[in-house]
């Protein structure tokens, strides 16, 4: 019934239809096709956005380090004394001070903001020296592997200069060379990472699928195969229809209102948990689940549980042995649902986890999500649009993946249904 | 009749939906290694009858039963249903094997009462398939799933699973209806090899059918039992008006 | 061949009929426990929301007091001395109705030509892609507002003469609230679509209209209740969306605002203020705001599915008269509506009507 566009030869007015209507009908085709064209480029548009801005920042090291900058405060040893030691470096680039053996290169942390990192230390350079507190300390420090210098303040010739990591690498390296001794110097790792964010994300995925899993489903078979047809039976139902129409932000109240107190009196952590966004996500997420479980179990053939019961098995038998199993795409596919909504949930993690990124996470430990985390980047006073871009495609290929998942499974499932 | 050993006694039936009576006062007696046919105009109550015998009709709401199905002597309503239709199998119209291996299909009776031992699964299995005649078929391929089977095959092997429980009478609604008349005549030489271990109770709506492999017919007619008698003295002699108007194709 | 032991056999039915029982009523409570959400939702934040006007709270120049209920509901401005509501609820649904008039016919019109026009490949394509725009978060609507759209409406505004704040505007929200609903009405339309009946279609076609006059006269009529439903939908969506409207409509603390340009603030984007700081009555008084968006959200529902019947069921009052106008010409229609089938036969004249 499909029939293709006819727009080969518009201009043609003898085949019985009038000038005006022939055009009207090319406008309405045309119409439909710029609309559709329209949000098909939108689609893309954002995915371009989004790799475009983010990809320069996401990295390996952007996925696993710290959001909280660690800091160290260095300082070179009174009795420092030079000799004529030679330094061997490794690493090509960045800028070398043959004075001292370190090797700084230019660089951006996962902020934006120009840094200068250390490229490499030598084994016997004079950096692996310096004391930790102040300069009558003897704790050495040598781990410089990825921290960047923040802060530097060198003699030179009795005069005192401070560098910060505003400055150029080579200008360091310069001022390093004419310098006998370092005052102080403060080096940080980098943070800005999501180390963090993410674990967080994958505990509350966890633990809110444990929870609202078999709530679900155990819903969904009452709904499909327990459930009579009476009064109360459509209250059920549509009280759990109701529940997908309220807005996420509204659970999001009821995990600061409900759960936030509930987890704190049960386990004494203080404020939003990863335990508490979890109950709140399953309280949002079970209408769903319920809904396409139930449609799975209702597409099975009717004759299952009948024939089922007709051997002699009982009804409980027949949902775990027979039901189940056929349901499996159904629950697989509303797992699936759910994870995309997880991942993608901000507004009733705001209320229900808080908005503080943490790295060290705990179930009852403040954290936040890889959502949240994203509007709190944007929410700075200077948005961080790189970051916030990095970790969105992130959650973009995640949400990819889970599409063409759902995609397969359905085509699987009916594939296997539409034989019998 | 009294030659034959009673198996089913069914007296005063009546069953309601809701509030419409859907069967009205019924009796008889079913008979042991005999095919009983049940035939009717669609609606009149037979497979709700039928139904009766493993009460598979207490999932349905607002049905309720009155009256007494005895077997062999015993009050079925008043045995635990689960217990009932071990011994008391059904077939349906469609055939519906689960999506799981044929040699699954048939043992899940079995599992579900608790028989573990595979030796013993495998030979009732091989024993079930050879009865319903569809052994030399699948021999080759019990691992298989047994949606791969074609219509007629799964419902032998719907008769085969019911087998395997070793039941006392196997109930059949319609068991050909969704078949060819190759797979249909197939069926039919099973049931007649079948009534030599097991009473059987078919319900049809073909009335060829019923001459060709019944031993009994009742017939059916808004949840009235109108008559029943042997099959040959049936067709030949309908007692009441209404068979006679039936079986000659007045209404169907 | 074995047979089973009867004993055991009726031992084990027993038991299994037990099992099944407390199985059953195990469900049965699971299946209360997820109905009863709403309820609990609901009470919670009614409980909760009626605080800000019932307790006493530590006001900011010290002094103590509560939320005046006359002056939240009537309030034009949102700040200490009163939290007004009234100006949020009238930006909500200048926003929202500002969302729809762009989503809805971006989403008919796309949806038509996935079912009807494209190819079949081509059509997948498109459905693929909102598929997976219907799965992007809406944090990430947000962060693509922020960066792109609200830049676009700067340089628009100034380019026609008008001094935008950095682009958060009404009409920003108002994209991004659209670009959020497109995919949901869109996915709706074209289950409904494709649900219309051939016969319709191949009895349009045979009477002389054309493809398009087919699609626009005919295939749309039939799917109106089913875009009706998926425009309740993204409605919905787009009155309960928090994060992405509160990054890219300026957050205004006074208002309403009908100037598409201006900054403004919905129920929701003030509601997404200060988390973590707020808090007595700054922060309690989110929840009398929540109160408000889940009434919106009934009534807008309540409202839109009257139309829905309204529109799929025209003729169900008795001696409705009718009148439309058609080539400048008002026409006036009876309908005595006493039995169905001279209901159907009118119709019938009238569609023949439009295609000569």
């Amino acid at each position: 019934m499909k029939l293709k566009m006819k727009i080969s030869n518009p201009f043609k007015f003898d085949d019985g239809m009038s000038r005006k209507r022939r055009f009207k009908d090319i406008f309405r085709n045309a119409s439909t096709l710029i609309f559709s064209l329209l949000t098909l480029v939108t689609l893309i548009y954002i995915i371009v956005y989004i790799f475009a801005n983010g990809s320069s920042t996401l990295s390996w090291q952007f996925i696993t380090s710290d959001y909280q900058e660690v800091s160290t405060s260095l300082y070179s040893r009174s009795d420092l004394n030079f000799d004529d030691r030679t330094f061997d470096f490794n690493e090509d680039g960045g800028e070398i001070s043959e004075k001292w053996g370190v090797q700084l290169v230019d660089g951006e942390n996962n902020l934006g903001e120009h840094v200068v990192y250390f490229l490499e230390v030598a084994d016997n350079s004079y950096f692996n020296e310096l004391v930790i507190g102040s300069n009558t300390a003897t704790e050495t420090y040598n781990n410089y592997d990825g921290q960047y210098i923040s802060n530097l303040s060198l003699r030179v010739d009795e005069q005192i200069i401070t560098l910060s990591s505003r400055d150029s690498a080579s200008d360091i390296v310069n001022y390093l060379d004419q310098s006998n001794e370092i005052m102080f110097m403060e080096i940080c790792t980098v943070g800005g990472g999501i180390r963090g964010s993410l674990l967080t994300t994958i505990y509350l995925i966890l633990i809110t699928l444990i929870i609202a899993i078999p709530l679900g489903v155990c819903a969904a078979i009452y709904l499909a195969l327990y459930a009579k047809k009476n009064k109360f039976t459509m209250i059920l139902r549509s009280l759990i229809d109701m529940t997908s129409a309220i807005p996420s932000i509204i659970f999001g109240f009821i995990g600061a209102l409900v759960f936030i107190p509930f987890m704190n009196a049960v386990s004494g952590s203080n404020g939003g948990s990863i335990l508490s966004g979890a109950l709140t996500l399953t309280i949002m997420l079970i209408s769903t689940i319920v809904k396409t479980t139930e449609e799975s179990i209702i597409a099975l053939p009717k004759g299952y549980m009948d024939s089922s019961l007709a051997l002699g098995a009982s009804r409980t038998e027949t949902v775990f042995k027979i039901i189940l199993p056929n349901a499996l795409p159904g629950i697989i596919t509303s797992i699936i649902l759910s994870i995309g909504r997880i991942i993608g949930e901000s507004a009733a993690l705001v209320f229900a986890i808080g908005v503080s990124i943490q790295d060290n996470i705990s179930l009852t430990g403040s954290s936040t999500s890889l959502a949240v985390h994203i509007w709190s980047l944007l929410k700075l006073e200077n948005p961080n649009y790189d970051a916030a871009c990095a970790i969105s495609i992130i959650i973009l290929c995640i949400v990819l993946v889970l599409c063409l998942l759902t995609k397969i499974i359905s085509y699987r499932f009916n594939k296997k249904f539409k034989r019998s | 009749m009294e030659e034959n050993q009673v198996v089913f006694s069914v007296k005063n039936l009546n069953l309601y939906y809701g509030d419409k009576k859907a069967l009205n006062n019924i009796s008889l007696d079913i008979y042991k290694n005999k095919v009983t046919a049940f035939i009717g105009p669609s609606g009149c109550g037979k497979s709700t009858f039928l139904r009766c015998f493993n009460r598979m009709n207490d999932l349905i709401e607002n049905c309720k039963v009155e009256g007494e199905i005895l077997l062999n002597g015993k009050n079925i309503l008043e045995v635990n249903p689960i217990y009932l239709r071990t011994k008391v199998g059904m077939v349906f119209q469609q055939p519906n094997p689960f999506p799981m291996s044929i040699y699954n299909n048939v043992i899940y009776g079995l599992k579900c009462q608790g028989i573990k031992n595979k030796k013993e699964l495998m030979e009732i299995c091989i024993d079930s398939l050879e009865k319903s005649a569809l052994i030399n078929e699948v021999k080759e391929r019990l691992k298989d799933n047994a949606l791969a089977l074609s219509g007629g095959q799964q419902q032998r092997l719907c008769i085969a699973r019911c087998i395997a429980l070793s039941p006392e009478v196997i109930l059949m609604d319609e068991p050909t209806s969704a078949l060819d008349p190759i797979a249909t005549s197939k069926i039919e030489e099973l049931i007649r090899e079948l009534k030599k271990d097991y009473t059987i109770i078919i319900v049809t709506h073909n009335m060829q059918q019923a001459t060709r492999i019944s031993d009994y017919t009742a017939f059916f007619m808004l949840g009235d039992l109108v008559e029943y008698n042997k099959t040959e003295e049936f067709f030949a002699h309908p007692q009441d008006k209404r068979s006679d108007d039936y079986i000659s194709g007045k209404f169907s | 061949m074995k047979t089973l032991n009867e004993e055991k056999v009726i031992k084990n039915s027993n038991r299994k009929a037990m099992i099944d029982k407390i199985v059953g009523f195990l469900f049965l409570f699971v299946c209360i426990i997820s109905a009863s959400i709403i309820i609990f939702t609901i009470f919670f934040i009614i409980y909760e929301g009626i605080n800000p006007f019932v307790n006493q709270y530590t006001l900011d120049d010290g002094t103590i007091g509560n939320q005046n209920f006359w002056g939240f509901l009537t309030g034009l401005s949102y700040g200490e001395s009163n939290y007004g509501s009234l100006f949020l609820v009238i930006n909500t649904l200048y926003v929202t109705l500002l969302s729809a008039i762009i989503s809805i016919p971006v989403s008919i019109l796309t949806s038509i030509f996935i079912t009807r026009i494209a190819p079949k490949i081509i059509g997948e394509v498109f459905k693929t892609g909102i598929e997976i725009l219907a799965s992007v978060p809406s944090v990430i609507y947000g962060l693509f507002g922020m960066g792109v759209i609200c830049p676009l409406i700067r340089d628009l505004a100034y380019g026609i003469g008008i001094q935008t704040s950095g682009g958060l505007s009404v009409i920003s929200g108002a994209i991004v609230l659209a670009m959020m609903s497109i995919p949901t009405i869109t996915l709706v339309s074209i289950t409904s679509i494709q649900s219309v009946s051939k016969s319709f279609i191949e009895g349009s076609l045979a009477l002389g209209a054309t493809n398009s006059e087919t699609n626009f006269k005919v295939v749309l009529k039939g799917a109106t209740s089913g875009i009706i439903s998926g425009i309740i939908l993204g409605i919905g969506r787009a009155l309960g969306e928090a994060t992405a409207v509160s990054l890219v409509i300026g957050n205004a603390f006074s208002g309403p605002t009908f100037n598409i340009f201006g900054i403004s603030s919905t129920l929701t984007s003030i509601m997404m203020l200060g988390i973590g700081e707020a808090t007595g009555l700054s922060y309690d008084i989110r929840f009398s705001l929540g109160i408000m968006l889940m009434l919106i959200i009934v009534i807008i529902n309540l409202i839109l599915n009257y139309v829905k019947n309204k529109i799929t069921n025209p003729f169900k009052k008795e001696n409705k008269v009718l009148a439309y106008v058609k080539d400048g010409v008002i026409y006036l229609k009876a309908y005595f509506n006493k039995n169905k089938n001279n209901d159907n036969e009118e119709n019938k004249n009238e569609t023949k009507d439009e295609n000569k």
